[in-house]
């Protein structure tokens, strides 16, 4: 059986991204001046708000369009062959077999 | 002191900036619980299924190291010697990472081993096995106490919580993640981690800079400080403390370059579980590599802004100026990156900064107490105290070792706090722990006569050796040293580091010049010259970027690149 992960690291990655992005760029609008003087008159929060939001979609396209398909028999066949050639839950302890 | 230190580093925080903080958490705490629920068997809780794509655990493997010792310490020293600092990476890196993944990650990750106390099993026997295990989990322990412990008293600065309930707090967050999802929770938020250090950190950077007037602005105002030497990286003499040039490029290349980082980035479970979690040994030699590229440009964010810090703000200037290790208000160089962020941040990128900072400083304990947990469980309990249990036996074994082992951090972390120098406490660790095993490995891989008897008496007597060098050196151990010999803080690690390794490969050879060598229908897979050398190629290489020795070679050539750049 195949099945798609939901479970992916892009799309946890992109949605944190994205709502600091969201989160920053709200927060650009109500930086005072005095914040935008320590930051050498850089609106930061603007602009790296606008990166991360960017950063974050682009994330999520990406585990969206080419998704992570896991074959679980497959999974589960190279799981015991590992087991198996380290000599776990058999009592063998021989050689190792090649790994692909 | 501690009430010194926190007022003037506490961080005007607002709301928005806890907002980013919190959301930072659920995260963390959602990502454990999917991980749960995804959980099956004990491979997958231990070396996560083994499924994970090479850029993944790429990213993993220098994010596991990226916690606060590095953060802290590298921009500290940044602050204090410039540019050489660049040597921990270019030199006492990348190297040795490069090494991992082309020559020693087929015997690793060929051998299906889940760690690499299991390697000394297979290699060498009980005796080598269990000496290994129980000097790992206690090396483990010891070093999750000093992450635990740095990641308090930042939690204290920062938010004014008292040691004691930061210590507790911290412990506890770590502690949910890595019950609910094991390695895969660890890994994830790793690379998760990775995103919001680099997010806070770049853009700290670019103010900065833009602030002084670009790189000219930085190597001017160093040249009118009068410390304009440190803007180069070569011959690094403030760093090694050696008089002559000569011997201190020396004392990079050899001591930093080859003993404690060899022995550090390929013997360092830590490290290398996290290219063991991979999907196939293409993926498992690449992470190593894949790694190599961030951690080569990773300095430039924490080392620069280190030096941009003693420059920028007035009391780090003052104090580096006046040649004192601590300036007004208590600060010293450990708090430069802070200093910079609190001066340069506004609310709301300061949140970002302190989420990334709190981050890095839990996953380096994190993978401390996972580690501990997988050779706890399968390494001592099941090969020696109790064999026979169904698997989800193990799994849940490995959960109640998370949390002893968080307990026991806490007591560690008390006493990692009697130490003035952390940076010294812990490569007095590496040395005790990774450079004899460094050395038996290195040896055990490549000389196939090498017996069992020799891989656990040279362990042992390496191990002894650098306490021995350790007792004998000036405030090593604290009290406990009695300044027999001249030497201290670096120095003495390096000397008992690199007795250790004398020392260990001596006795080996002695040991298995009188003893009976293993069987080599045995050793397959675990010694070069009796391993086929098709478990060596690279599987299936289409493009340069997916053939590990090519990939390395690119690597290698870019290090060289930013060494001359630098220079």
């Amino acid at each position: 059986m195949k099945k798609t992960s939901l479970f992916d690291v892009r799309t946890i990655i992109g949605a944190l991204m994205f709502l600091y992005g969201v989160i920053l760029v709200l927060a650009s609008f109500a930086t005072s001046d005095a914040d935008k003087a320590k930051s050498d008159g850089i609106n930061a929060n603007l602009w790296v708000g606008l990166v991360l939001l960017v950063f974050g979609a682009l994330m999520i396209v990406w585990a969206v369009t080419r998704p992570i398909v896991v074959d679980e028999a497959e999974l589960e066949s190279d799981k015991r062959a590992v087991d198996e050639a380290a000599g776990r839950g058999t009592d063998d302890g021989g050689g190792a077999g090649g790994v692909d | 002191m501690e009430a010194m230190a926190s007022s003037i580093l506490r961080m005007d925080a607002n709301w928005v900036d806890y907002l980013l903080i919190a959301l930072y958490f659920v995260f963390v705490l959602g990502i454990g619980l999917t991980a749960r629920a995804s959980v099956s068997s004990s491979i997958d809780f231990f070396l996560s299924g083994r499924s994970l794509p090479a850029w993944v655990t790429g990213l993993a493997f220098i994010s596991a190291n990226l916690g606060a010792v590095e953060i802290m310490g590298m921009s500290a020293n940044g602050a204090e010697y410039g540019m050489p600092t660049f040597h921990y990476y270019w030199i006492g890196a990348i190297p040795a990472m490069l090494f991992l993944a082309v020559v020693m990650m087929p015997f690793y990750y060929g051998s299906k081993v889940r760690s690499v106390p299991e390697y000394m099993l297979r290699r060498f026997g009980p005796a080598a096995h269990l000496v290994n295990s129980i000097s790992f989990a206690l090396a483990q322990v010891l070093i999750a106490g000093v992450n635990l412990y740095l990641l308090a008293t930042i939690v204290n600065a920062l938010l004014g919580w008292s040691i004691w309930v930061s210590t507790v707090a911290a412990a506890i967050i770590v502690l949910s993640y890595i019950t609910l999802g094991g390695l895969s929770a660890a890994i994830y938020n790793e690379v998760l981690q990775f995103f919001v250090i680099v997010a806070a950190l770049l853009p700290l950077t670019y103010i900065a800079l833009h602030k002084i007037g670009g790189w000219n602005g930085l190597t001017d105002a160093m040249d009118k400080a009068g410390t304009g030497a440190q803007t180069k990286s070569w011959p690094g003499t403030d760093l090694t403390a050696f008089t002559s040039s000569f011997w201190s490029v020396v004392g990079i290349v050899f001591g930093l370059g080859f003993v404690l980082s060899f022995g550090y980035w390929t013997t360092n479970f830590v490290e290398v579980q996290r290219a063991m979690a991979s999907k196939n040994m293409n993926s498992a030699r690449r992470a190593p590599i894949i790694g190599s590229f961030p951690k080569m440009l990773l300095p430039f964010i924490i080392i620069v802004p280190g030096m941009l810090a003693a420059v920028l703000v007035t009391p780090l200037a003052q104090m580096k100026h006046e040649g004192k290790t601590t300036g007004a208000g208590g600060i010293t160089y450990n708090d430069s990156l802070l200093l910079l962020m609190k001066q340069l941040l506004p609310n709301g990128l300061l949140g970002v900064a302190i989420a990334g900072m709190l981050a890095a400083f839990m996953a380096g304990m994190a993978a401390n107490i996972s580690a501990f947990n997988t050779v706890m469980s399968y390494d001592i309990w099941q090969t020696y105290i109790q064999r026979d249990k169904p698997d989800h036996w193990y799994t849940s074994f490995g959960r109640w070792a998370t949390l002893a082992a968080t307990a026991l951090a806490i007591g560690t972390s008390y006493f990692a706090s009697q130490f003035p120098n952390m940076m010294n406490y812990l490569q007095t660790l590496f040395g005790f722990f990774n450079a004899p095993l460094f050395a038996t490995f290195i040896l055990g891989m490549f000389w196939k006569r090498m017996s069992s008897a020799a891989g656990w008496t040279g362990l042992v007597s390496g191990t002894v050796a650098a306490v021995v060098v350790a007792i004998l050196s000036e405030g090593t151990l604290g009290s406990v040293s009695t300044g027999t010999i001249h030497l201290s803080g670096q120095g003495a690690s390096f000397v008992a580091a690199g007795a250790a390794f004398v020392v260990d490969i001596a006795v080996s050879v002695v040991v298995t010049m009188a003893t009976q060598p293993k069987e080599e229908s045995q050793l397959r897979g675990l010694v070069y010259s009796l391993t086929p050398k098709e478990d060596l190629l690279d599987d299936h290489a289409g493009h340069w970027y997916t053939s590990p020795t090519k990939l390395a070679g690119v690597s290698l050539v870019m290090v060289i690149i930013l060494n001359l750049l630098f220079r």
